[in-house]
């Protein structure tokens, strides 16, 4: 005798699957493009920047305030990563990476310690 | 006495406009402090022009003039007019001679008056009689040393004239005789001619026979014709000469009495000058009145008058004075009995000098007159207080002057007073300012300002004599001050400033070392202040942000140094931030000071320290950036 298929079981699986799938799909959007990215270390970087040169990292931050500007060279930025509100941090954003920021947007940031420690964007999206 | 008054405002007015002036303003000034004071205004010589009312009569001390109904005495030097009347002053009561003096020139009057005490008119012989026995007066009246020999002018004057008269009618038998003798001489020279005529017809009649010779020609009878011709032209000539010789004397005298009258209205002699009017009409016709003498000082002593001068004018003002001279002595006794002591002095000056050699000026009482000696004196001394600038002294007389003369106007005086003591003071208070900042020059011009304002003032005594103290640590004061600035303590400089600036006051570079020691000290205590303040209102990172302030403009005060401790430990997280940032920026490493500042602004979100610290910082690393690329 085939086993008779309870509908009940069944749309609770479909409904399981489901809900798999989004949260896959929210956890890979997420972390957009540079998910791959190791997230970016504030707290030990405020301590000694120097020790993180030449690494890349992922960084989700707000927009704080634009320290300076130059045509040729582009923007040093204050921003405050997601999740540690109170540790501020001054980024580089080349010219060939510069758009329309404003206080209180939000970007995903493939960074680099450059020299001096200096927190450079690589790669940029706004969410 | 208003114009002594007058006069003092005046004097003090033309220095302080010399200040103003101005003051005068002048005015005014003057100048004082503040620059538009009372006395740099109009309101003050509109007040002196106020009292010294010119078309009234008045006594001009300073040109020695004597203002009387447009009519100008000239009265001499000042000084000797004051004197004069101090001395009138300080005289006694009238003597027994004097008293007789004025009866005998009182009698004179009489009897050289036109009626008789019952007003009837005298007859032609009792006029005459009472003329020359006024003559005989005058020379009892020029005994008198009051007199100072005006009568007797007056009678050899009359003397003269009768003399003259007398002379005249000598001279008029004398030139009878010698009309007479004209005629007989005229008559001899006419009667030789016809005989000559005579005994030429009878000879041009016997000669026409041809017998009868012709009479031989007399000699003396040709000399004869021609000394009586000469003598007729001798006689002649000496009538026309007596002529003219008596006419000249006669004008002589009449201008010497003319002149004489004058002198005495211009000396004030007005008893006198009615009596030599009186006796001139006696002995001069009605034709002869017009003067003729005498036009420069009567123009001088009528100014605006167009009137045609005669004797009897002289008379006419010489009475008028006497009249005024009467009203203004009953005006005296009357201010003083109702206790205007005051305007009994101004008012018996005036008489004084219109009257002085008037009965009732010279009679007036020496009890009075004493009691307005003081007066005088006392606003003498108040004038030259004035004039000296002397207001302690001054005000301590005004307060005498109005307790004998109540009704002495004391207020314009104590307002200029008071205001000249308060505007000096204020230029003290701002030269006391001055030197405790440093600007010298300025307290030399407040000084200045309060010595010219009021120059016995306590204050600037005070003030000199501590400077003076310091003056004397002047050298030492010099050395030590060089031995703090090159130590750099500014706060040792700032804290004896102003010995210091009595030190260095005439020493341009140390007086500008010190200005400039005493103004970073200045403004360092002023962020003290305010450190203070926050430390109160608990924030210590802004007391840590005026301490930073504080350091830019001089490091090394040892208070600040303190106040720094102090906050340092109760800012220590943020102060440190700060450094690092600072210092990472001094080092060229921007990224580690922007990240050290941003901390820094997250202690303190109003930091001005953080925020021009990420804007140099990050410009900084822009720049450099570009230089890198280039």
């Amino acid at each position: 005798m085939t086993p008779k298929k309870n509908p009940v079981i069944v749309f609770l699986i479909v409904l399981i699957v489901i809900g798999i799938v989004f949260v896959a799909y929210k956890i890979v959007m997420q972390g957009g493009s540079f998910s791959g990215l190791e997230p970016f270390p504030t707290i030990a970087y405020k301590q000694t920047p120097s020790n993180f040169l030449g690494n890349r990292y992922g960084l989700s931050a707000q927009i704080d305030s634009q320290l300076a500007w130059d045509e040729n060279i582009g923007k040093i930025l204050a921003v405050t990563p997601m999740g540690d509100a109170g540790l501020a941090l001054p980024v580089f954003l080349p010219k060939n990476l510069d758009q329309n920021m404003h206080v209180g947007q939000r970007y995903h940031m493939q960074v680099m310690v450059s020299a001096n420690g200096l927190i450079t964007i690589q790669k940029i999206d706004k969410f | 006495m208003k114009y002594l008054i007058t006069f003092l405002l005046v004097s003090f007015l033309a220095t302080l406009c010399r200040a103003q002036a101005p003051v005068q303003g002048s005015s005014q000034e003057v100048r004082m402090a503040p620059a538009s004071t009372t006395l740099d205004s109009n309101t003050l010589p509109a007040m002196t022009n106020k009292a010294f009312n010119t078309d009234s009569d008045s006594v001009d001390f300073e040109e020695g003039l004597l203002h009387w109904k447009g009519r100008t005495f000239n009265l001499g030097n000042n000084r000797v007019m004051r004197a004069r009347f101090e001395r009138y002053l300080s005289s006694p009561d009238a003597n027994e001679n004097e008293l007789a003096y004025s009866q005998v020139l009182k009698e004179i009057e009489q009897r050289l008056s036109l009626i008789n005490e019952n007003n009837e008119a005298k007859t032609s012989e009792k006029a005459n009689t009472e003329l020359f026995e006024a003559w005989k007066l005058l020379f009892k009246a020029g005994e008198f040393p009051v007199d100072n020999g005006s009568s007797l002018i007056i009678a050899n004057l009359v003397n003269n004239a009768w003399r003259v008269r007398n002379e005249g009618k000598t001279a008029a038998v004398y030139n009878d005789e010698l009309k007479r003798q004209v005629t007989n001489l005229q008559n001899r020279v006419l009667q030789g001619a016809f005989w000559d005529e005579s005994k030429a017809k009878r000879y041009v009649e016997d000669t026409k026979d041809g017998k009868t010779p012709a009479p031989p020609v007399s000699p003396n009878r040709v000399t004869q014709a021609v000394y009586d011709t000469e003598q007729l032209a001798e006689v002649k000539a000496s009538i026309a000469a007596l002529n003219t010789q008596t006419a000249s004397t006669g004008i002589q005298l009449k201008l010497q009495f003319q002149s004489q009258i004058l002198q005495f209205l211009l000396q004030r002699r007005y008893q006198h000058t009615i009596m030599g009017a009186a006796f001139y009409g006696h002995l001069f016709k009605g034709s002869q009145q017009g003067l003729v003498v005498g036009e420069k000082q009567l123009a001088e002593f009528l100014p605006d008058s167009n009137m045609k001068p005669t004797v009897n004018l002289l008379e006419f003002m010489a009475r008028e004075a006497i009249r005024d001279v009467g009203i203004g002595m009953d005006t005296v006794r009357n201010t003083y009995a109702n206790g205007d002591l005051y305007a009994s002095l101004e008012r018996l000056q005036e008489t004084y000098f219109l009257g002085e050699y008037m009965p009732n000026v010279v009679q007036f009482s020496s009890e009075k007159k004493m009691n307005l000696l003081t007066l005088f004196r006392q606003t003498r001394e108040l004038q030259k207080l004035m004039d000296f600038k002397d207001y302690n002294g001054a005000e301590s007389v005004v307060q005498d002057v109005q307790k004998r003369a109540s009704d002495f106007q004391a207020s314009p005086i104590i307002t200029i007073i008071n205001t000249a003591k308060r505007s000096s003071n204020l230029a003290v208070l701002k030269a006391k300012q001055a030197i405790g900042i440093g600007q010298f020059d300025k307290a030399e011009q407040a000084i200045m300002e309060a010595t010219k304002l009021w120059p016995l003032n306590p204050e600037i005594m005070q003030f000199s004599e501590k400077l003076a103290t310091q003056s004397d640590m002047s050298n030492q004061g010099s050395r030590i001050f060089d031995e703090y600035f090159a130590s750099g303590d500014y706060r040792k400089i700032f804290d004896k400033r102003s010995e210091f600036a009595a030190a260095v006051m005439k020493d341009p570079l140390r007086s500008a070392q010190l200005k400039d020691a005493v103004d970073k000290i200045s403004q360092v205590e002023f962020l003290l202040a305010q450190i203070r303040e926050a430390l109160t209102q608990n924030n210590p990172y802004f007391a840590w942000e005026m301490i930073l302030q504080a350091e830019s403009v001089y490091p090394n005060d040892l208070e600040l140094q303190r106040s720094k401790a102090d906050v340092s430990v109760r800012a220590s997280k943020y102060a440190q931030l700060l450094a690092d940032a600072e210092r990472a920026y001094t080092q060229g490493n921007q990224p580690l000071a922007l990240l050290r500042y941003l901390d820094a602004k997250q202690i303190y979100p109003a930091s001005k320290t953080s925020r021009i610290g990420l804007e140099k910082s990050a410009q900084a690393l822009l720049k450099n950036a570009t230089e890198s690329r280039l």
